[in-house]
């Protein structure tokens, strides 16, 4: 039996990076956050251990992340609002912003299973083996929908 | 905005957004997730006890006078086969 505070304590911080990198909104990140370590708590009595708390909680936040991602605007006021202002910032860091912003929304625009795959293997750092464990795919599978999406994000791209 | 992407030029920049969203969460996120286990726990207690005590206060009045009943009816079959066997084995 895993305790809550120590469930919290160990895990919360990359919980929080999976969760902004899903929804790429930090107040939604927030909210998904509590969300998940409500549930993960409430069902603590019937985790048998049979994945790694890490794992359980990544499947928790994946799922909830689906859920909520339906509703959820393009772009928040608040994330707007905190955008780089480019005239405060030189060439090459109002580029990068840019270039940054523009792959994320291509990255939203993805078929879930391709962007599910690459937030979780190119931007969460998880191998593929454990990426496919949590698309509850094969590894072959899951290497395909990568280098698919892959190559969406790069045709895309030049798309005016 | 060119055209198309290279695979090399495409891995940067998912590096750099890797970077950019390995961020600490907002410092009061800890708390907030521990003032949830504690009311979460909390609540978990008080329904667990609020269903033992519903349990008791609806199962005890109905179960007890249903065992007594049980047991008294019980004890009138067994008198009355033993009161019926005599009467049958005196030939009364």
């Amino acid at each position: 039996m895993t305790d809550p505070e120590q469930l919290i304590d160990d895990h919360y911080v990359e919980v929080y990076r999976l969760a902004l990198r899903l929804l790429a909104n930090p107040d939604a990140a927030m909210d998904l956050t509590q969300e998940v370590f409500y549930r993960a708590v409430r069902a603590l009595p019937r985790f048998r251990g049979e994945s790694s708390p890490r794992t359980w909680l990544y499947r928790i936040t994946l799922n909830e992340s689906r859920r909520r991602r339906a509703r959820l605007p393009t772009l928040e006021l608040d994330a707007a609002s905190s955008l780089p202002d480019p005239t405060t910032q030189t060439d090459a860091a109002a580029l990068a912003a840019l270039d940054a912003a523009r792959l994320r929304a291509l990255i939203r625009a993805l078929p879930a299973r391709e962007r599910e795959a690459i937030v979780l293997h190119h931007l969460h750092g998880l191998p593929v083996t454990e990426v496919a464990a949590l698309l509850g795919a094969g590894e072959n599978t899951t290497k395909t929908w990568l280098r698919r999406g892959r190559e969406r994000l790069r045709k895309k791209w030049g798309d005016p | 905005m060119t055209a198309g992407l290279s695979d090399e030029r495409l891995s940067q920049l998912l590096d750099a957004l890797r970077l950019e969203t390995e961020r600490r969460p907002p410092a009061h996120l800890r708390s907030l997730l521990r003032l949830a286990v504690t009311r979460t726990r909390g609540s978990s207690e008080i329904i667990g006890f609020a269903t033992t005590t519903g349990a008791l206060i609806l199962v005890v009045p109905l179960v007890l006078p249903l065992v007594v009943a049980a047991v008294g009816a019980g004890w009138w079959l067994i008198c009355l086969t033993a009161i019926a066997w005599v009467m049958l084995d005196m030939r009364i």
